[in-house]
């Protein structure tokens, strides 16, 4: 593949890894989980690796396996910090990756969400994205709202939640998952591991080599979910990244200073634009 | 004799949305970048002071329009706090953070995703809104009539706090060989019926490293000292003049040990800013300086406005003060600034007459009446004024800003400090880790019966 556009890369940060099983790794750290360190070093070898970026997961709720509500599990990772904050807190340690928290917009304040989006671009001179996701009904409760709130997928092809979505929603990536040791985390987990993304399982190269073929079929990046951290993390940024280097197919540092300028997206014009040169 | 010496409690903050802060000074940056705020409390830290306080909810309007005229504008709390956390190492984080508008569920997260990140030095200061204008940038609006303000920030507390203890300590045991990562899958439930609030659920942040985030409150009114005599680590005293200081910190003392708590547990302070000298002449020639400097001649006209809540614009600054009596009825001249003076027409009779008393003009009364400087000095008068306020129950120390954004503060933490530390009543070192270990306040005892089996 000659393709000159370049390949985006990002990995989507969430507890010990997206297999249930992770925290039990050997090198995982599940007592690290709620300090500020496991999150920096984290972002810091995915700044190492020239990532593009990285989300962070999060959600009002406790984690459970179902959806329609909580599980009664006290055997996989439960319980996570604010993501908002999380990215915050690694913006003035971090230079150059770009950070994009989760914030869910079914109960907070939209006044809310927007300046703390805002202010973590300040905060991060100008690395911030943020993850649009909505809340799971049974989480109504924790907010006092009785009504559920249903999941309607043509509510989605309204057109002024498009544009919101359109506006607002800088993630350019597919999903993707990588599993090297998969076997030994199902066999902990006691169950085959199961997602709503494409599960990855081999070597780096053959993983670069996969990547290179979707992104000739148009695709312009990656978020990929380790399956488990620090291992599948240190995959990615120690042997993924220099074997797509190897190829010319990924950047050998990083350049330009916001995430707008690594995505190869332009600053919207502000919609209030006209009214500020109106007055002066 | 026999009273122990007391530790001067200091806090920092980044002067802003007022007149107070001088921007056109070549020497002022940015109030937005979070260059400001990390040089602010780098400096605070180098100083050795227990926090940093960061606010902010609404842009102030004029006549309509986003008001220009002082500092418009400044980051979210929360995530400022987040990062200015992550370049300090002992110094306090505290938002100023409003329970009208926010819902407890997430605003107890995110200060308990705060002190675990910041390891134990999260604060919030609980402020309340009861007014249309600041609701206006919620969905709700402004949904709730004055009286129950402190009725919602009550049961807002309350439950936070339940929130706050419904993880038990060492609820996370992560053992990799037995499988279990929580020890039991109950953490985190809750159940709150009230009035104000009616939610249930499990809360996913176990419990933080202070327990609970310190609690900081202003209250003036007879209602507002119960409450924060009911519910704060620290209170906002608005008293400079030492005697109507002390007459506060005995009210709220009394207040405080009728809700059953030792009187010690409550922190008392004033805000102050502070102008320096080598001599005490030079400092007051500085303090003239900077206070014409905050308040121009267009300043004056808005602060007065605030009170006549008339258009004031057409009155010559270097004229005499308006003739025309006060509109408190009239619609809102200025938005978004908190109204302090009850009584306009009474407000406005003392002001004529102090101008008329001093010949003062519009601007020069405003500069008298609104550019009020706490510590004009040479630095040793100045750290033995604080002192001495502090030693004699004024207060239990000061949340110090300067009119110069971000250096101001430098000269305080180079010259001030130094002699307060000198004098035994600041800390030459930082002998804790957490926000309750600056300010001398214990972790409290998680509320037995919270979880929900």
């Amino acid at each position: 593949v000659t393709d000159n556009s370049p390949l985006h890369l990002a990995v989507a940060l969430d507890g010990a890894g997206w297999h249930p099983a992770a925290w039990r790794e050997p090198d995982a750290a599940p007592d690290r989980l709620f300090t500020a360190a496991y999150w920096a070093e984290l972002a810091a070898e995915a700044e190492r690796g020239l990532l593009d970026f990285i989300t962070i997961e999060d959600s009002f709720g406790q984690q459970s396996a179902r959806y329609d509500g909580p599980d009664p599990r006290a055997n996989q990772v439960r319980g996570r910090l604010d993501a908002v904050l999380i990215a915050s807190w690694i913006a003035p340690l971090t230079s150059h990756i770009g950070l994009v928290p989760t914030a869910t917009v079914t109960h907070t304040e939209p006044f809310h969400v927007s300046k703390a989006i805002a202010t973590l671009d300040y905060v991060s001179l100008g690395r911030a994205g943020w993850r649009v996701q909505g809340s799971r009904p049974w989480e109504n409760s924790l907010f006092g709202r009785r009504e559920a709130f249903a999941f309607r997928l043509e509510d989605y092809a309204a057109p002024e939640v498009q544009r919101e979505v359109v506006a607002r929603f800088d993630e350019a990536a597919d999903f993707v998952e990588a599993a090297g040791h998969r076997a030994r985390l199902d066999a902990a987990a006691g169950a085959e591991y199961a997602s709503d993304a494409f599960i990855f399982t081999g070597t780096a190269a053959q993983l670069a080599e996969l990547l290179l073929d979707w992104q000739g079929a148009g695709l312009s990046g990656f978020r990929l979910r380790p399956a488990s951290v620090p291992r599948d993390l240190l995959h990615i940024t120690r042997e993924l990244v220099p074997s797509l280097q190897r190829n010319n197919s990924f950047r050998s540092r990083y350049t330009g200073t916001t995430l707008r300028e690594r995505l190869g997206l332009t600053r919207p014009a502000s919609r209030y634009a006209a009214v500020f040169t109106g007055t002066n | 004799m026999g009273k122990p010496h007391k530790q001067v409690i200091l806090g920092a903050y980044v002067g802003g949305v007022n007149h107070h802060t001088v921007w056109a000074d070549p020497a002022a940056g940015s109030q937005i970048d979070f260059s400001t705020f990390r040089h602010v409390a780098q400096t605070a830290e180098r100083g050795k002071f227990d926090f940093f306080l960061a606010e902010g909810l609404i842009l102030r309007e004029r006549l309509g329009k986003i008001f220009d005229q002082d500092i418009v504008g400044r980051p979210d709390t929360l995530p400022v706090l987040a990062a200015i956390a992550a370049v300090t190492s002992h110094l306090g984080v505290v938002g100023t953070l409003n329970a009208t508008f926010n819902e407890p569920y997430e605003l107890a997260r995110q200060l308990a995703s705060l002190d675990h990140l910041s390891g134990g030095r999260a604060g919030w200061n609980v402020v309340t809104s009861f007014d249309a204008f600041t609701g206006q940038n919620f969905r709700r609006g402004g949904f709730l009539r004055r009286d129950d303000r402190y009725v919602r920030a009550g049961e807002f507390i309350d439950v936070a706090r339940q929130l706050w203890d419904s993880w038990p300590d060492g609820a996370v045991v992560a053992d990799k060989a037995s499988g279990a990562f929580l020890s039991g899958p109950a953490a985190g439930t809750f159940e709150h019926h009230g009035k104000q609030f009616d939610i249930s659920g499990q809360f996913n942040v176990p419990r933080s490293p202070q327990g609970r985030p310190v609690i900081l409150q202003a209250g003036v009114s007879p209602q507002g000292r119960d409450f924060a005599s009911a519910n704060a680590d620290a209170i906002f005293s608005p008293y400079h003049q030492l005697d109507e200081a002390q007459a506060f910190y005995r009210d709220i003392n009394t207040r405080v040990v009728a809700h059953g708590r030792p009187a010690s547990s409550v922190k008392l302070l004033p805000s102050a800013s502070f102008v320096l000298g080598d001599t005490a002449a030079e400092a007051r020639e500085r303090h003239r300086e900077i206070s014409l400097a905050q308040v121009s001649g267009r300043t004056a006209q808005i602060l007065f406005e605030s009170v006549w809540n008339r258009d004031l614009f057409g009155y010559d600054p270097d004229g005499p003060l308006p003739d025309i009596d006060p509109d408190p009825e009239g619609p809102r001249v200025i938005q978004g600034r908190a109204v302090l003076h009850q009584d306009p027409f009474e407000t406005v009779a003392r002001w004529r007459a102090l101008a008329a008393a001093h010949n003062y003009s519009l601007r020069e009364t405003a500069v008298h009446v609104f550019s009020r400087t706490e510590f004009i000095g040479t630095p040793s008068q100045v750290a033995e004024r604080i002192d001495d306020f502090v030693q004699h129950d004024g207060s239990d120390g000061f949340i110090i800003g300067s009119h110069l954004t971000p250096g101001g503060l430098d000269e305080f933490a180079d010259k001030v400090v130094p002699l307060l530390q000198e004098r035994g009543s600041l800390r030459a070192d930082y002998d804790g880790t957490t926000l309750r270990d600056n300010l001398g306040i214990p972790v409290p005892e998680r509320t037995a019966g919270t979880a929900v089996a």
